[in-house]
């Protein structure tokens, strides 16, 4: 099985949804006769530090503005963000997935930032999914942001073993590194999804945006990791990009060192974290 | 061994003229007025802005007091002409005598004033050419309160106002600054033979150490006096940053209704981008 994948590493207007919507339809209409994948970043149809501006754009999954992106799923799978306004009237910072002109799965960021920015607990509920779907092409692994920097996160992982982990985020650029001209920040993601393709032996799709917003600026750098743990394509930093690439699902299975899930082995941790806490 | 503060020139330029061009153009503007004072952080604000939105779109400002040195003026019309932006000469001191009229001493009275009257002009200068005022204030005067409260430290946006000082001398050598205004004793020129250093009672490489380990790194004093900065330094800047936090704050209002501007509504300033 082989996937063609399109990383949006784009440029979101801070709280301006309509302006947001047209720039994910020109992608996805660019995107749709060379990716079976389409993946856009974190919170890309809204942008990343909105405040009080949450409730004001925040959508129900039914939103009839979403009607254009469903209907470029229909041969063409995409992967969005937008402030979810769930049950009870709560928001989410989720990601859709739209397949076949139908809203497939919703994954909602569960470990939020802190309160300075707009994943902040006080504007946000945590979402509790398992961030693992089925799609037709594989199985797909989910992670907003920061969750990615739980383990939690990814337990799920260890036993449903997907064959991608697409990672969505509005990684900030912070810090000084050692490697002139790159944020610290941006070493430290690298690092990460790097280790995580190599512990699940599974792809890694890092989709991330760039821009300021109030000062915070967004490093950009989307990727593509193999399950050895090696870039195998990636965006510039802090520039506006696009990238296509294809995945081979079928080369790692193979892999003598996959992970073997053992599961009275991890229900023997959890009875004996339970027991602990 | 010596401990270094982290900072990477190449990095920082980048990130900062592509904030400038950025925090400028989204609001359907694209110049920027600035007032040169011959120092190190107006040349080096200046030149990148120079960078972000070219020469022509950058207004530069002279503003000097009566009491201003020749030194300094020359110095702010030498950065101007390198970078080749237009500047205008203002002096200010009618501005300023004919307020106080000759009732004060007080120099700090007058150099909060004079700093207050330069502001003015600048924002009148940016209302007249539809232009932002670029900021020159940096982390360490900020964090100290080294400046004037709606004087100096007024500007609508500020790329030096993460960079220590000594962080600011490193990016202006990457940058092209010349060695004659980096190495000069920095001051507000408020008054004659006032510097920086002298009015602090430090040097800016030991207060951006204390103040990098006290920021960034979280270290409480006590251990930084365990690790052998000095008592007097520390208590020093520890009073600043506390006593100065006003400057770094929007005016505190008295909460009444359901929703109030600072507290319960929060909108980001990009808002209207």
């Amino acid at each position: 099985m082989k996937l063609r994948v399109h990383l949006a590493q784009f440029y979101p207007k801070l709280g301006n949804i309509e302006y947001n919507m047209e720039k994910h339809i020109e992608i996805s209409g660019r995107a749709k006769d060379k990716a079976d994948l389409l993946i856009f970043p974190e919170l890309s149809l809204t942008g990343s530090n909105l405040m009080d501006l949450v409730s004001e754009v925040a959508l129900e999954k039914n939103s009839k503005i979403l009607n254009p992106l469903l209907e470029f799923s229909s041969n063409l799978d995409i992967i969005f963000g937008l402030v979810e306004l769930g049950e009870n009237n709560l928001f989410y910072d989720s990601a859709f997935y739209c397949s076949k002109s139908s809203l497939k799965y919703v994954h909602r960021k569960s470990f939020l930032s802190s309160p300075r920015r707009s994943g902040g607990k006080d504007y946000f509920s945590s979402g509790n999914n398992t961030g693992v779907l089925n799609a037709d092409w594989g199985k797909l692994g989910f992670i907003i942001s920061d969750d990615a920097l739980n383990p939690v996160s990814v337990l799920p992982f260890i036993q449903k073993n997907p064959d991608i982990i697409i990672i969505i985020d509005n990684g900030l650029s912070f810090g000084f590194s050692s490697d002139t001209g790159i944020p610290k920040s941006a070493l430290m993601w690298k690092n990460l999804i790097s280790l995580y393709a190599q512990i699940f032996c599974s792809y890694v799709i890092y989709v991330n945006r760039v821009g300021f917003e109030d000062g915070l600026n967004f490093f950009g750098g989307s990727s593509v990791i193999d399950p050895y743990g090696e870039t195998i394509i990636s965006c510039p930093y802090f520039e506006e990009s696009s990238l296509d690439v294809e995945l081979d699902l079928q080369t790692f299975k193979s892999r003598p060192f996959n992970l073997s899930f053992n599961r009275e082995r991890l229900e023997s941790i959890l009875r004996n974290l339970k027991d602990e806490i | 061994m010596k401990f270094k503060i982290p900072f990477d020139p190449i990095y920082t330029k980048d990130i900062l003229v592509r904030f400038i061009r950025d925090e400028t153009r989204k609001f359907g503007i694209d110049k920027l007025v600035i007032g040169l004072s011959g120092g190190l952080d107006s040349s080096v604000s200046a030149t990148l802005g120079v960078d972000a939105l070219g020469r022509s779109n950058i207004l530069g400002y002279v503003l000097p007091y009566r009491t201003t040195s020749q030194n300094s003026i020359d110095d702010a019309i030498l950065m101007a002409e390198m970078l080749g932006v237009n500047t205008e000469l203002i002096d200010i001191t009618p501005m300023v005598d004919a307020y106080f009229k000759g009732e004060t001493e007080d120099r700090v009275r007058r150099g909060n004033f004079i700093a207050r009257t330069r502001m003015c002009v600048l924002f009148d200068k940016s209302y007249q050419h539809s232009a932002l005022v670029l900021g020159t204030s940096n982390k360490t005067e900020l964090l100290l309160g080294y400046g004037t409260i709606y004087g100096d430290m007024a500007s609508a946006i500020n790329p030096l106002g993460d960079l220590y000082k000594t962080q600011v001398r490193m990016l202006a050598k990457e940058i092209g600054v010349p060695d004659k205004i980096i190495a000069k004793p920095p001051t507000a020129d408020l008054w004659v033979g006032q510097t920086d250093e002298g009015e602090l009672g430090l040097t800016y490489e030991e207060a951006d150490e204390i103040l990098y380990r006290l920021v960034e790194e979280r270290i409480r004093p006590e251990l930084l006096l365990e690790m052998g900065y000095r008592e007097e330094s520390i208590d020093k800047i520890v009073y600043l940053m506390r006593k100065n936090q006003y400057k770094r704050t929007l005016p505190v209002i008295a909460k009444l209704s359901c929703r109030t501007i600072g507290i319960d509504f929060k909108y980001p300033r990009d808002w209207n981008n």
